[in-house]
C-alpha cells in the first residue's frame, strides 16, 4: 500500500528524468559509435570516433581538464572561506553576506561575461586604472581574451552556486564538538582540519563537482573572453554538432570528456576522504 | 558597584575566584562573588533553570570571559586563558561527541593533540574505556550508541585528560531515571577511585544531594547558600532554599515579645529573638502523628486528606481545620499503625527540629 503510493508520487519525477536525461543521453551514447556519410547517419558500429577524439582533440581535453580543475579548486576554496566566515565569524552579519552573494546571481551568466569584458579589456577599468597609477605604460592586451579571463569569469559565476552546499554543510555542524576540541587543547587550525572539514565533506564534494562540471562543459565563456588560444572541449563539441553536423564525433567527444571528469571527481573524493580521515 | 559576596573558605583551594561576575548587556547572569573550590571535593551547583549555573561553569572552563574578577587555578591566574590553555575539561549537556570518529578516536583525541606517545596513549585510552564499561565498543560510531553509552564516552574523553578540575553541565539530565541513578553511582565510584576535583551543574536536588560533598545553591545569578547536603536540608538560609532543596512546610507568622503568632498555628510558642515577621520551616519527616503520652512544642488537630505509599515510607497530606495543608512523612516499621484518609487526629513536632527564618 505504502509502496504503491510512493511509486505513484515518484512517477512524475521519474518521467521527467527519463524523458529529458536518460533517453537523450542513451541516444547520443549509441550514435557516438556510428558515422556520418554524405550528411546521413549510418548505423556502422566502430570506435573510429573515439580514435579521432584521442588523436585530434587530446590537447583540448588536457587543457580543459586543467583549466576546469583550477577553477573548481579556487572556487571551492573561496566558497569555503566565505561559508566559514558566515557560519563562525560574521555573527549576525552572516545572513546578510549570504544574501549579497545570492543577489550577485541576478543577471545571470552573459551579464557577468560582459562585465568582465569591460573590466579586463584594453580600454577596460583595470588597464585604465593601472595606466593612471603608472604601473604600466601601455594597456595589457592579454588580460582579456586569455585563460585568465575565463578563470575569472567562471569563478565569478560559480562562486555563489558553490557557496550553497558549503553553507548548508557548515550550518549542519553543531557547536559542541568544536568547543570540546578546543577544551581538549586543539588550536583553531587543528579544529578546522580534525573536526570541521571532515564533517562537511559531502558539501565540499558538491561544490567541487558543481564548479568542475560546469567549467568543463562550458563553451560560451571561452568563446567570448577566452581569445584565440583558449579552445576548450565544449567549443569543439559545439562545432561538431552545429558547424560540421557531425553528431557522432561530437557525442564521442562529449562522452570522453564526461568520463574523464567522472574519474577526476572520483579521485578527488577518494583523496579528500583519505586526507580527512581521523587517524 | 556591589560588594562581592565572600563565601571563600580557607584550606587548599584549587580554584580561587575573586569578584567574579558576568553580564550579558544589562542582564547580570552572575553577580560578583568570591568562591573557592577545594582540592578533591565534589561540588554541585544547584539551582533552577536560568540562574547562571552554566555561566559560572563556562567561566571556570574558559569558554566565557568574566565581566569582572579573576580566576586562579592551581595558583596560576587563568582569567585571560581560553579552554585550550586550562587544565580543566567540561562534559557538555549534549555530550558533543565527534560524529565522524569512533569511540576510541573520540577518547584518544585530546591525548593525540598533546602528542602523547602511542603506547602510553593506547594504555590510557583502554584503561579509561574499561573504567566506564565501554570495552568492546571501541570501534562504534557515536550514532550507534545509546544515550547512556554516549554519556560515558563524553565522560571518558574528559577524564582521560586527567583534568585539575572536571566540569559537568547537567550531563545526566538527558538520561531516564533508572540510568541516571546508575550513572550517579558510577560517578561517585569514579570520583572515589581516581580522586580529583569535580564541579557538577544540576537543577535536580536529589542528584546534587546524592553526588556532592558540597552544594552551592544558586538563584538569579547569586550563590545563596553553601554547605553539605545535610547542612542545607536542616538549616536552609531562606524560603527559597527550603523550598528548592527537599520538601518543606512553610508557615508564615510574626514574632513579638518572644512569642510566635501565626494564623495557621493553633498554639502559641515561645521563641527568642527580635520582633519581626518570620517563616517556620518544617520538613515533612520532622512531623509526627501525636503520641498522647508525649509533649510537643507544636501540636495541632487535622484531617488526613491523602495518603501515598512509597515503600519505605508513607506520605500524608493533613488538612488543618482552617484549610491549611501540612505534608508529613512516616517511616514504616511493622508496629506502626497507619491512619486512614478522613481520620481526624493530632500532629505535632518540636521546636528544635524546625527552622525559624527571619523576614526576608
Ligand atoms: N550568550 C548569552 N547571551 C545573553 N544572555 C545569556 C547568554 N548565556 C546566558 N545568558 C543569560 O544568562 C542567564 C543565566 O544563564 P545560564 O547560565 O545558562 O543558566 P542555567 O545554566 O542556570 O540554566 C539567563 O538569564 C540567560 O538568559
Ligand atoms: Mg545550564
Amino acid at each position: 500500500m505504502q509502496d504503491q503510493k510512493t511509486k505513484i508520487l515518484l512517477a512524475p519525477a521519474a518521467l521527467v528524468f527519463t524523458g529529458l536525461f536518460v533517453v537523450p543521453l542513451s541516444y547520443f551514447f549509441v550514435i557516438s559509435f556510428w558515422r556520418i556519410r554524405l550528411y546521413k547517419l549510418v548505423q556502422d558500429f566502430s570506435f573510429s570516433n573515439y580514435v579521432s577524439v584521442f588523436q585530434e582533440y587530446m590537447h583540448a581535453a588536457v587543457f580543459t581538464f586543467f583549466i576546469s580543475l583550477t577553477i573548481a579548486i579556487v572556487t571551492t576554496f573561496l566558497a569555503f572561506a566565505i561559508a566559514y566566515l558566515v557560519r563562525f565569524k560574521a555573527g549576525r552579519f552572516g545572513p546578510f553576506i549570504l544574501y549579497i552573494a545570492m543577489v550577485t546571481m541576478f543577471g545571470g551568466y552573459l551579464v557577468k561575461i560582459y562585465a568582465w569584458k569591460t573590466i579586463l579589456g584594453t580600454n577596460g577599468i583595470l588597464n585604465s586604472a593601472m595606466l593612471w597609477v603608472g604601473m604600466i605604460d601601455e594597456p595589457l592586451s592579454w588580460l582579456l581574451y586569455s585563460p585568465v579571463a575565463v578563470v575569472l569569469t567562471l569563478l565569478h559565476f560559480l562562486l555563489p552556486l558553490a557557496l550553497l552546499p558549503l553553507v548548508g554543510a557548515l550550518n549542519s555542524i553543531t557547536d559542541d564538538p568544536i568547543l570540546v576540541a578546543r577544551d581538549l587543547g586543539a588550536t583553531g587550525y587543528r579544529t578546522l582540519v580534525d573536526i570541521i572539514l571532515p564533517q562537511c565533506q559531502p558539501g565540499i564534494v558538491s561544490a567541487f563537482a558543481l564548479s568542475f562540471f560546469i567549467s568543463a562543459g562550458d563553451y560560451v565563456t571561452p568563446r567570448l573572453v577566452g581569445g584565440p588560444d583558449t579552445f576548450m572541449v565544449g567549443n569543439f563539441i559545439e562545432s561538431q554538432f552545429v558547424n560540421r553536423l557531425n553528431a557522432p564525433l561530437g557525442a564521442a567527444l562529449a562522452f570522453s570528456t564526461l568520463t574523464i571528469c567522472l574519474i577526476a571527481l572520483a579521485l578527488f573524493r577518494i583523496l579528500l576522504s583519505r586526507s580527512l580521515a581521523p587517524k | 558597584m556591589r560588594e562581592a559576596k565572600t563565601s571563600a573558605t580557607t584550606g587548599k583551594a584549587i580554584v580561587r575566584m575573586r569578584g567574579l561576575s558576568k553580564s550579558f548587556g544589562d542582564n547580570v547572569a552572575f553577580h560578583p562573588h568570591d568562591l573557592d573550590i577545594q582540592e578533591g571535593e565534589f561540588l554541585a551547583l544547584l539551582g533552577p533553570s536560568g540562574c547562571g549555573k552554566t555561566t559560572l561553569l563556562k567561566m571556570i572552563g574558559g569558554f566565557l570571559a568574566p565581566t569582572t574578577g579573576t580566576i586562579e587555578i592551581s595558583g596560576e591566574d587563568v582569567t585571560r586563558y581560553g579552554p585550550e590553555k586550562r587544565r580543566t575539561n567540561l562534559v557538555f549537556q549534549g555530550y558533543g561527541l565527534f560524529p565522524h570518529m569512533t569511540v576510541r578516536q573520540n577518547v584518544a583525541y585530546g591525548l593525540k593533540l598533546a602528542q602523547t606517545p602511542k603506547k602510553q596513549m593506547d594504555e590510557k585510552t583502554d584503561r579509561m574505556l574499561s573504567l566506564v564499561h565501554l570495552d568492546g565498543y571501541e570501534n562504534r560510531m557515536p550514532q550507534a550508541l545509546s544515550g547512556g553509552q554516549a554519556q560515558r564516552v563524553a565522560l571518558a574523553r574528559a577524564l582521560v585528560m586527567e583534568p585539575t578540575v572536571l566540569l559537568m553541565d547537567e550531563c545526566l539530565s538527558a538520561l531516564d531515571l533508572q540510568l541516571r541513578k546508575e550513572m550517579q553511582d558510577e560517578l561517585r565510584t569514579i570520583h572515589a577511585a581516581l580522586g580529583g576535583t569535580y564541579v557538577f551543574v544540576t537543577h535536580d536536588q536529589n542528584e546534587a544531594m546524592s553526588l556532592a560533598t558540597r552544594i552551592a545553591v544558586m538563584k538569579d545569578g547569586n550563590i545563596v547558600q553553601q554547605g553539605s547536603a545535610k547542612d542545607i536540608y536542616e538549616n536552609p538560609a531562606s524560603r527559597f532554599v527550603a523550598g528548592f532543596v527537599g520538601e518543606a512546610n512553610m508557615i508564615k507568622g510574626r514574632r513579638a515579645g518572644g512569642q510566635i503568632h501565626a494564623p495557621d498555628l493553633q498554639c502559641a510558642v515561645t521563641s527568642d529573638g527580635v520582633d519581626c515577621d518570620i517563616t517556620i520551616v518544617i520538613r515533612p519527616d520532622v512531623i509526627e502523628f501525636a503520641n498522647p503520652e508525649l509533649q510537643y512544642d507544636f501540636a495541632m488537630l487535622g484531617t488526613v486528606q491523602s495518603k501515598t505509599y512509597f515503600g519505605s515510607h508513607l506520605s500524608y497530606d493533613v488538612d488543618l481545620d482552617h484549610g491549611r495543608t501540612i505534608k508529613l512523612t512516616q517511616t514504616l516499621s511493622p508496629a506502626d499503625s497507619t491512619p486512614e484518609v478522613g481520620q481526624q487526629l493530632r500532629i505535632g513536632w518540636n521546636a528544635d527540629r524546625c527552622k525559624i527564618l527571619e523576614a526576608e
